[in-house]
């Protein structure tokens, strides 16, 4: 049967292949919250953590630019006793606090189990490119960088990364390390059936996933 | 690999088989088997050849005996044309008979719910060490050894094109298109239901024929997915693998799995496994065919300049258009080699450029020109030669050519008279391929040249 892993345990797989997350940490009171935005620092994000809720937003499980104390505990709050109340059924873990992350580029990072292939991973541009012109590619795991690059430039919106219209050429080089070691990740852990990083955000100077959720076996 | 070795020997001994007979053959020209017995006998297959019919003496000149086991000689291989429920009985008579092979026609096993069937007769095969290929097939053939084994259509013309098919229709039209242009091919394989040999048993027989050169791959889904995976990643490095395959739509998708009961993955990631491997997948039986037919050329390039000689403007516009979007160049020629192609040049309305527009340049002005090209051969990778108009015998300046360059020479005949056809029928067989139109020889070119980057280790 397939399950989801919550948030943490996702980020602890991403942190043991070298992959950068958002500082964050578990919260299961607001007390332990307002303890963990004061070592991040502000402004920081809550999102819920439920081994039933596989789309945090779509419940309104994801809260961000939290500003302030006041505004950290009214949020947890509030969070956790709404859906606890619309989700009865739902066990909930705590809430996860994240250090909050610039915009940027969005760029989406997924891997599938294909009957043929196995584990293959996918790469395109995020939110509206992704769903609309469906701007994405696929390869077959593990993959090295040439591969990564070849991946990255095969994309139509790769001129938006180089750079387009005079703005800042995007970090491309980490950007390829992390599709490596993704790559890596869902080859050697072949019991992950899905992997979602969406939002990743890439930088001029780094590559940042923001999201991550990952259904096993 | 010792592996991949054994099969291809395994295999390279039961297409040479010593004698062959069909079982069901028939004098009613509607039957299989008569159609693979006519095949057999019109393709020239050399070793003995009989039939089994309990009712004839003879059947298109060869012996009918009432069983196999009536027949006074050892029998390597048996084709099979008759009702599945009876198949188990001939495997068991097969073995009596050691026959070594036997390649089932006959459907009715599980493609009709017949699964106990179907696992019997591979119980009483592997029991007796016989091979099978099939069942529910429309034949297989050889050229080499002349086992021209199909229920039609008859192909005999030798080539180095490799066919491993899940559709007869499919395999059929390529290897028929393939002849009438004097293409050719080296060997055909149909698949069916695949219960002993399988896609990749074909595909790697293929990859190690010294006869075949490129493998065309009519495929909706594999039989055995890992296997395909694997043998497709070593392809690469030996020889292209051109894969035309249903599916990108859900319809598509859908009718392929009720043919055959293919599941095939998902159909955007095969496209990029593909590209990633250096296979080349297709879409559509004419590009398929076209760019099969491109990997016979005579030498594979990396280089991606290309000389296009045209007797019209219009074919050499089209040819550069569609050169330019398979990421292949057009390079402009040295003041030196225009200055020698003017000497030797003196009619109007010739463009000395590239396009080289030759308009109706007589035959010793083709020769002169090709002769001047040559000298100038590091500034191009590709010759092109796009006609709109016949020239006759020119194929015997291409052949020249051919001759004393490592330069691949493609070619587009568009007119279709006879001396089009004679000149496009010797040109294809001598790995120069042919084709009717700019834009189809100018893709192929791309995929050729896409190839040999990707890695391919032939050139």
């Amino acid at each position: 049967m397939s399950c989801c892993l919550v948030e943490p345990k996702a980020v602890k797989l991403l942190e043991s292949y070298r992959i950068d997350y958002p500082e964050s940490k578990l919260a299961k009171s607001f007390s332990e919250a307002v303890e963990i935005a004061e070592n991040i620092g502000y402004p920081v994000v809550l999102k819920i953590v439920s081994p039933d809720i596989v789309h945090k937003s779509d419940i309104g499980g994801v809260k961000v630019n939290i500003n302030t104390k006041e505004q950290l505990i009214y949020h947890y709050n509030e969070m956790i006793s709404r859906i606890v109340k619309n989700n009865p059924e739902c066990n909930i873990e705590g809430v996860f606090v994240c250090k909050q992350v610039d915009e940027a580029l969005e760029l989406i990072i997924g891997s599938t189990c294909d009957d043929i292939f196995g584990q293959v991973i996918m790469f395109g541009l995020g939110g509206v490119f992704t769903e609309v012109i469906k701007d994405v590619t696929f390869r077959v795991c593990p993959i090295d960088k040439e591969e990564a690059l070849k991946m990255v430039q095969e994309i139509q919106g790769y001129e938006i990364l180089k750079g387009a219209r005079g703005k800042q050429p995007l970090d491309i080089e980490s950007l390829c390390n992390l599709l490596v070691k993704v790559s890596r990740l869902v080859y050697e852990k072949d019991e992950i059936e899905e992997l979602d990083l969406n939002p990743v955000r890439l930088f001029s100077d780094k590559v940042i996933v923001l999201d991550a959720r990952i259904i096993t076996r | 690999m010792i592996l991949n070795e054994t099969i291809y020997y395994e295999l390279k001994n039961i297409l040479d088989p010593k004698s062959i007979a069909v079982i069901g053959a028939s004098k009613n020209k509607d039957k299989w088997g008569h159609m693979v017995l006519d095949s057999l006998v019109k393709g020239g297959y050399m070793g003995g050849l009989f039939a089994v019919n309990p009712k004839e003496k003879e059947i298109l000149g060869v012996p009918s005996y009432p069983s196999l086991l009536d027949i006074p000689q050892d029998i390597d291989m048996i084709d099979i044309c008759v009702p599945s429920h009876t198949i188990p009985e001939i495997l068991r008579q097969a073995s009596e008979k050691k026959v070594k092979s036997a390649v089932i026609f006959s459907s009715g096993f599980r493609e009709s719910g017949e699964n106990d069937l179907e696992q019997e007769v591979l119980a009483i095969a592997k029991n007796s060490n016989i091979r099978i290929i099939g069942p529910n097939i429309q034949g297989i053939n050889y050229l080499p050894t002349k086992l021209t084994n199909v229920a039609y259509p008859l192909t005999t013309k030798e080539g180095c094109i490799g066919i491993v098919s899940q559709s007869g229709s499919i395999s059929a039209t390529l290897s028929e298109w393939g002849e009438k242009e004097n293409l050719g091919i080296s060997g055909l394989f149909n698949l069916g239901n695949q219960i002993d040999f399988c896609e990749s048993d074909f595909i790697e027989f293929f990859l190690e024929d010294s006869n075949t050169k490129v493998i065309a791959l009519y495929l909706e889904g594999p039989s055995n997915n890992k296997r395909f995976k694997d043998t497709l990643k070593r392809a690469f490095a030996k020889k292209p693998i051109v894969v035309l395959k249903p599916g990108r739509t859900d319809i598509g998708k859908k009718t392929a799995a009720s043919h055959t009961g293919s599941i095939a993955g998902d159909d955007k990631v095969f496209t990029f496994a593909c590209r990633q491997y250096g296979i080349i997948r297709k879409f559509d039986m004419t590009s398929f065919y076209d760019t099969v037919k491109i990997f016979t050329i005579r030498n594979y390039t990396k280089g991606k300049r290309v000389l296009i000689i045209t007797t019209s403007g219009g074919a050499g516009s089209l040819a550069a258009d569609e050169l330019v979007d398979a990421g292949l160049e057009i390079p402009t020629l040295s003041m030196d080699a225009i200055k020698e192609l003017k000497t030797n040049i003196t009619l109007p309305g010739v463009n000395l450029k590239n396009p080289l527009d030759l308009t109706l340049a007589p035959y010793e002005i083709w020769g002169r020109t090709i002769e001047v090209l040559k000298k100038y051969e590091d500034q191009f990778d590709i010759y092109l030669f796009a006609l709109a108009d016949p020239i006759p015998k020119i194929e015997i300046l291409v052949e020249e050519l051919s001759e004393s360059t490592d330069k691949p020479i493609c070619f587009c005949y568009m007119g279709s008279g006879d001396c089009e056809i004679e000149g496009r029928n010797y040109l294809n067989s001598i790995g120069i391929p042919v084709y009717p139109s700019p834009e189809r020889a100018a893709r192929s070119l791309g995929d050729l040249v896409w190839y040999s980057n990707a890695g391919g280790n032939k050139i």
